[in-house]
């Protein structure tokens, strides 16, 4: 076993004939920030479920920091915070009655608690709200104390699933600032985030596994992964609609890849190269006779590999 | 080990505290000290309001109160027990208090001693009420009231074993409250109805139950009192014929017998008698009191055992 604080080793997860998670291995390295992407249904959930002690797996074993879940989940997650979906607090108690109950059942002293309280409330910016009722708080501000509270007794590692889920575009953003600022509060954390937002963990994330029916397509830097395309993904925008033939017209085009429609009178249009082949693109279009208006790269070339990883899959 | 047992000790309290805390804070509390106000109401100042006031005998007024004691345990089986498991998933609290390094006995004990404490604190309230109320009207207590407050408290545990039973098993808080009343209130008690006919059934948990009002010497006096006059009404013809006129009337038309001939067949005839007997059979005896504790130490501890299995291999 390696000294990852994340460990999955052919961790498999049944529910009845239909396998959630396949034999899954995976290795979260110490201090990255790793998003956990794949499709609904994928088997994200499960797998960190069980790695919370939400669920039991069928078989296989996952480790947080060197310790079995599935054999002592008490001790494997003495040093790990979380954040599953989006949690429910207990709506009479205030943040930091939340803290408090949450400090005492990790065995924190009464004076330690209160005083990571403070520093908490203020790296989720809620200091202000902390001696108000759960009950009265929004959605995202619910979802920010979750945040907080993964963070008490200051955890080395942090399982996030699919933390701005459900959230308006605001609490969306005010997520992902916390998020960023994770690291300003404790040196050593690794954190492990499921997202089904691509341009998020590209903007959070240094390090990406990306899953489809349970079993691993891919798991390395973010950057690396991006670099697995050796194409750009370029949406063309047109006046008409993306025919079959139109389309075959663009996939007889010099350096393309592929053409695909992409909802409306837009197709996705993959072209091997750089910037020179793109500009030829445009130039050749223009030759045709379709009416386009509109030529852009696909500001995340992450989503066109994940596409691409989850087609190939099925 | 040790310090494992210790470490679940103290979570177990932790959780304790902030589920009789939630107890508190819930409208479950408020049903449920309304329901025992008006039980409490109704016992100590309708007799006023009817005209006829507080019975001046000791035995009386206690058995008043005492028939109502196993409803109060019921209802704290109902209204605590049945959602402790439940609301966790069904609010989704599980999500931040399960994904804690924190045992799930530590989880399943906590929130057990919560609806019990809650439970037997109220029942002790209730009890503490009626003996005062007996001090103040009647001049005295009944001395097996303290034995009766006892067994309520060894049937609340029986009942809130079986309350968190099902509120392992079920998906809603609702449903696992309406479930509960209903499974303690009418289920176990037709069960042991139809077993009674077949066999000794006095280890189910109602009869054993029965005990609460049972144990009291005084209760038992005033139950078999009342027994005994409608179990003597019914197999006596004269409570429902003028004998003297039937006599006559019947000589009229033939009949030869004598007086006591009448009556013996009457009483033959009268669909009554047997009721009376059945009726009669129903007299309270001393309830052995060791095995009638047993009964409830083992629903408890069966119940509580099945649904912490059935917690341990519950998922989210």
């Amino acid at each position: 076993m390696t000294g990852d604080p994340i460990v999955i080793e052919s961790l498999r997860k049944e529910y009845g004939s239909f396998v959630a998670v396949n034999d899954l291995n995976l290795s979260i390295k110490k201090n990255s920030f790793t998003g956990f992407l794949g499709p609904n249904g994928a088997g994200k959930s499960t797998t960190l479920k069980i790695l919370t002690n939400l669920i039991h797996a069928t078989s296989g074993s996952a480790y947080l920091n060197g310790i079995d879940v599935v054999k002592d989940p008490s001790g494997a997650l003495s040093t790990v915070g979380t954040v599953v979906e989006t949690p429910e607090f207990y709506p009479y108690l205030t943040p930091r009655e939340t803290m408090r109950y949450i400090g005492e059942i990790l065995g924190m002293r009464k004076e330690a608690i209160d005083a990571e309280t403070d520093e908490i409330l203020q790296l989720v910016n809620m200091t202000e709200w902390g001696d108000k009722k759960l009950g009265t708080f929004s959605k995202g501000m619910r979802q920010r104390i979750a945040l907080g509270q993964a963070m008490l007794n200051k955890p080395n590692v942090i399982i996030l699933d699919e933390p701005t889920s459900g959230l308006d575009p605001r609490g969306m953003a005010e997520i992902r600032e916390v998020l960023k600022n994770l690291r300003s509060y404790t040196n050593d954390l690794t954190i492990m985030m499921s997202s089904h937002i691509l341009h998020e963990v590209s903007d959070l994330c240094d390090r990406v596994a990306m899953i489809n029916h349970g079993k691993l397509l891919v798991h390395d830097d973010i950057d690396i992964v991006k670099q697995i395309a050796d194409y750009r993904a370029i949406v063309v925008r047109m006046l008409q609609e993306p025919t079959p033939e139109v389309l075959e017209t663009i996939k007889d085009l010099d350096n393309v890849v592929d053409a695909q429609r992409n909802g409306g009178n837009e197709c996705l249009v993959k072209i091997s190269g750089g910037a020179a082949e793109q500009e030829k693109l445009f130039n050749d279009l223009r030759n045709t006779d379709i009416r386009v208006f509109s030529l852009s790269e696909m500001d995340n070339s992450l989503e066109a590999i994940y596409l691409d990883l989850i087609k190939e899959s099925r | 080990m040790a310090n494992g047992v210790q470490e679940t000790a103290r979570q177990s309290i932790v959780v304790m505290k902030n589920e009789i805390r939630k107890f508190f804070s819930g409208k479950r509390m408020m049903v449920f000290l309304l329901l025992m106000g008006a039980i409490l109401f109704i016992l100590t100042f309708a007799p006023y309001i009817v005209g006829s006031g507080l019975s001046k005998d000791v035995g009386q007024l206690t058995s008043n109160y005492l028939m109502m004691s196993s409803f109060i345990v019921l209802m704290g089986a109902t209204l605590f027990a049945s959602i402790s498991i439940v609301s966790e998933y069904e609010e989704r609290t599980a999500l931040i208090i399960f994904t804690r390094p924190i045992r799930k006995i530590s989880i399943f004990v906590g929130k057990m001693l919560a609806s019990l404490a809650v439970t037997i604190g109220f029942v002790a309230l209730y009890y503490i009420f009626t003996a005062v109320v007996s001090l103040i009207a009647a001049g005295g207590i009944d001395p097996d009231l303290w034995v009766s407050m006892g067994m309520a408290f060894m049937y609340a545990f029986a009942t809130t074993g079986i309350a968190v039973l099902i509120s392992t098993i079920l998906k809603k808080a609702s449903t696992a409250t309406i479930i509960t009343f209903v499974v303690l209130l009418a289920v176990l008690p037709a069960l042991s109805l139809v077993l009674n006919m077949s066999m000794d059934a006095s280890w189910m948990i109602d009869q054993a139950g029965g005990t609460i009002t049972s144990c009291s010497e005084m209760y038992r006096d005033v139950t078999n009192a009342s027994i005994q006059s409608i179990a003597m009404a019914l197999q006596d013809p004269s409570q429902f014929f003028d004998m003297q006129q039937l006599m006559a009337l019947l000589s009229q038309n033939g009949f030869t017998g004598t007086f006591e001939q009448l009556v013996g067949i009457a009483t033959q005839c009268l669909n009554t008698t047997q009721i009376g007997q059945y009726i009669e059979s129903m007299t309270l005896d001393a309830p052995d009191l060791a095995y009638n504790i047993a009964v409830l130490a083992v629903w408890g501890l069966v119940s509580m055992a099945a649904a912490f299995v059935m917690f341990l291999r519950r998922e989210f």
